[in-house]
């Protein structure tokens, strides 16, 4: 089989699984270290704006952030939320997911994994904190108020609109975070345990911040994202 | 500080260690002063120990699995003997916060400061208990078990001779043997038994700890581990052998006896089945100390290609979270919202399948409706407004009206009929039509229904439970019916509609529409299909 052959069918399987494992594509993977067939690879990751992220046995399909052939759209995104969400809603969506993913990679230590798993309620009571913290600073709320109609202040009001824990409704904050939770438990992230009580990251997540997402060479792209976001995503 | 001098403070990190696996029972985070207040001082850390040694007993002694709820039974029988009571569901609370709080903190990882004379102070993880998913019919099910610090703590409280070599515990036994103690040596091969099962559950651990996050693996441990212990192992492997021949030996020794005597007394009965339980235990440890032996290649070659593969991450630095993206969401500038989920896509599935597929060949015009929308949308969405769910309402009711015209046409007619039949009926129902026509719905809708071939309507309703808006505006024939059935609770009679396509026959038709001042015509040309009908 030629190296293009091997090189189509790594390709082939990453786009239909998102992953490659060792495990059980033991072939494969050791393909993939093959030099020709990693550059062929290479040219694919380049023309169709994704790149492989080898972990210690599996290798990962990655999207470009701004990737909307391969990867996610926004349309998607809100649309998770719930058919009539607004902007607010994804808006919490993501953060509530960025928090998570905070709470479990947020060390500063060598290892940044800071816990093996986080309970509901424990999520809960951070992320009242956090959000009482982002509005207690009366200058910068009334900033961000000033400056933007759907803002920090607002995802938080949204936040405190919501009932107490206990239920599991869409319209409480346990049914929210369930929300994002079950987004990210079907893309292989997370997984909810315990009767929804409690959420632990996959090897898949392990993998992929430890190898990939928390790397500091990306963080010109965050810049890129947080400062000329709107621009590009005009043309999705 | 002159090093000589002090020399018996050499290794002094190991003693701290202990001292700070006890801390972390004794001085507990995460206190729960409701669970707390039920019990005396210093009962709850008896019963936490306890609960300790019944993980290494449950996971070494009997080798099974370890469940919150095997744990919360075990807790229910010891806690009389402090002359308390609780109902079953305080107690299953009660071990919860002893697992999930006490002995994980919370999922927090939980550092101690160590003293490591002639390199100065530094925080050493402590973990107890380790726990492990498994997907069962019932879901995912965690069992729990020690971790290297639970059993070097609680060996160290109790289990002395763990500190003598296994090579002592094979003589010991092989000694009682001969000396035909069977009784006790019984014992000793459980002892046995239970000694290379927790060295197995240390290679396992390790082997785990290496795939899930090699920054949490010392070199040290690793060469302590892999240098060591199998090199006894492999001597032991040997050493067992020969005890087992013995106890062949000494059953053999049984039989010519019983040949000769005809029968044996009670002892050497007893003797008999002594033998048998040994002969069990040290096929056991002989079946997995083969087992570890052969897992060592396994192990050290996962070790060397982990490390080599994270020479390179080693050398990466990690961002600052909190501030890169936390901070930034709290402050982010509102045009920057509709691009967040650039945040999530690389952690995201690759999804091609919902840009290339089959029914985006027949969605023609679709790219000049998008670039349409996204101008429109910003622009409404400045005023507050979400163009997104106006447009996905009108879709899920042109849905509606078309599954409606289907049930309709079919009722009229008593009989099924062909999409041509069907479309021309539809042309004459006044403001659906207009909907139904917009963005080729009507027959993007049509390929959907010839996917899902059937539509049960006996059966949806008989299981149905939930109705949740379509949240995507694609054709949820589910949701479409439960519209209907709000006016008209028999759906027509209908209980089943099936899609067929019994032939090659075409249907054209030449769409006219308007948009602004412009006049738009084309031509649309799909399969004739057939749509059969059964009734109560």
């Amino acid at each position: 089989m030629s190296q293009v052959n091997t090189a189509v069918r790594i390709l082939k399987k990453l786009l239909d699984k998102g992953q490659l494992d060792r495990e059980t594509d033991g072939d494969l993977f050791l393909e993939f270290r093959n030099t020709e067939v990693r550059s062929v690879l290479t040219e694919f990751e380049e023309e169709l704006d994704f790149r492989i992220v080898e972990a210690s046995s599996t290798l990962y399909l990655v999207p470009d952030s701004g990737n909307s052939l391969l990867g996610f759209t926004s349309k998607d995104f809100r649309e998770w939320v719930a058919s009539d969400a607004r902007l607010a809603d994804a808006y919490l969506l993501c953060y509530i997911s960025m928090f998570i993913f905070y709470l479990f990679y947020g060390s500063r230590n060598r290892n940044p994994k800071q816990r093996e798993f986080l309970r509901i309620s424990k999520l809960i009571e951070e992320l009242d904190r956090r959000f009482a913290m982002g509005t207690e600073n009366s200058d910068r709320a009334t900033v961000l108020e000033e400056r933007y109609a759907i803002n920090f202040i607002r995802v938080a009001e949204l936040w405190e609109s919501k009932q107490d824990f206990e239920e599991k409704g869409r319209k409480t904050k346990a049914g929210t975070i369930l929300n994002a939770c079950r987004l990210l438990e079907r893309e292989n992230l997370l997984r909810l345990v315990d009767d929804d009580r409690e959420i632990r990251a996959t090897r898949k997540l392990d993998d992929l911040m430890l190898n990939y997402y928390l790397n500091d060479s990306r963080v010109g792209e965050i810049n890129g994202l947080f400062e000329g976001g709107a621009e590009v995503d005009a043309q999705d | 500080m002159d090093r000589r001098e002090f020399e018996f403070l050499a290794g002094f990190e190991k003693r701290m260690q202990i001292v700070a696996a006890v801390d972390s029972i004794v001085n507990r985070g995460n206190r729960k002063m409701d669970l707390e207040r039920l019990f005396e001082p210093g009962q709850l850390d008896n019963i936490i120990f306890s609960v300790l040694v019944f993980i290494m007993e449950r996971t070494l002694t009997e080798d099974e699995e370890c469940t919150i709820e095997s744990i919360t039974a075990f807790v229910a029988r010891i806690v009389p003997d402090y002359g308390l009571s609780f109902p079953w569901e305080t107690t299953r609370k009660i071990t919860e916060y002893i697992i999930k709080d006490i002995l994980q903190n919370g999922g927090e990882a939980r550092y101690y400061p160590v003293m490591r004379y002639g390199q100065g102070m530094a925080p050493i993880r402590i973990r107890l208990i380790d726990d492990r998913l498994k997907e069962s019919d019932r879901g995912y099910v965690m069992t729990y078990q020690l971790t290297d610090q639970g059993y070097d703590l609680l060996f160290r409280t109790k289990e002395v001779e763990q500190e003598i070599s296994f090579t002592m515990e094979e003589l010991k036994l092989r000694e009682l043997i001969r000396r035909k103690n069977y009784k006790k040596a019984i014992g000793q091969s459980g002892n046995l038994v239970q000694m290379i099962r927790q060295k197995k559950n240390d290679i396992r651990q390790f082997m785990q700890k290496i795939r899930e996050n090699i920054y949490d693996v010392d070199i040290q441990e690793f060469e302590s581990l892999v240098g060591s212990t199998y090199t006894l192992l492999e001597e032991e492997y040997g050493i067992m052998n020969e005890i087992r021949d013995m106890i062949v030996l000494s059953e053999e020794r049984l039989k010519e006896e019983e040949a000769a005597r005809g029968t044996l007394d009670e002892e050497m009965k007893r003797a008999r089945s002594e033998i048998a339980v040994i002969r069990r235990n040290i096929n056991t440890t002989i079946d997995e100390q083969k087992e570890l032996i052969l897992d060592r290649h396994g192990l050290s070659k996962i070790y060397k290609e982990t490390i080599a593969d994270s020479f390179s991450l080693s050398l990466a630095r990690n961002y600052d979270f909190e501030r890169e993206i936390l901070l930034r969401l709290e402050n982010c500038d509102e045009s920057v919202i509709p691009s967040l989920w650039k945040l999530l896509n690389p952690l995201f599935r690759p999804n091609p399948d919902r840009k290339l597929n089959l029914s985006s060949l027949f969605d023609r015009q679709a790219r000049l409706r998008q670039e349409e929308e996204a101008a429109e949308g910003v622009a409404i969405e400045e005023l507050g407004e979400d163009t997104e769910r106006v447009r996905i309402k009108k879709i899920n009711d042109a849905n509606t009206e078309f599954i409606r015209s289907i049930l309709e046409f079919a009722a009229v007619r008593g009989a099924g009929c062909r999409f041509g039949e069907l479309f021309e009926y539809v042309k004459g129902r006044e403001g659906v039509f207009d909907l139904l026509i917009a963005d080729d719905l009507v027959f993007r809708s049509m390929m959907k229904l010839y996917d899902l071939s059937v539509i049960d309507i006996r059966g949806w309703k008989a299981q149905r439970d939930e109705v949740v808006a379509n949240a995507t505006g694609e054709l949820d024939v589910g949701f479409c019916l439960y519209r209907i059935e709000n006016d008209r609770p028999d759906l027509y009679g209908v209980m089943k509609v099936e899609i067929k396509k019994p032939d090659e026959t075409i249907f054209e038709e030449e769409v006219k529409f308007r948009q602004g001042d412009v006049l738009f015509s084309r031509r649309i040309t799909i399969s004739d299909f057939m749509i059969e009908v059964s009734f109560g």
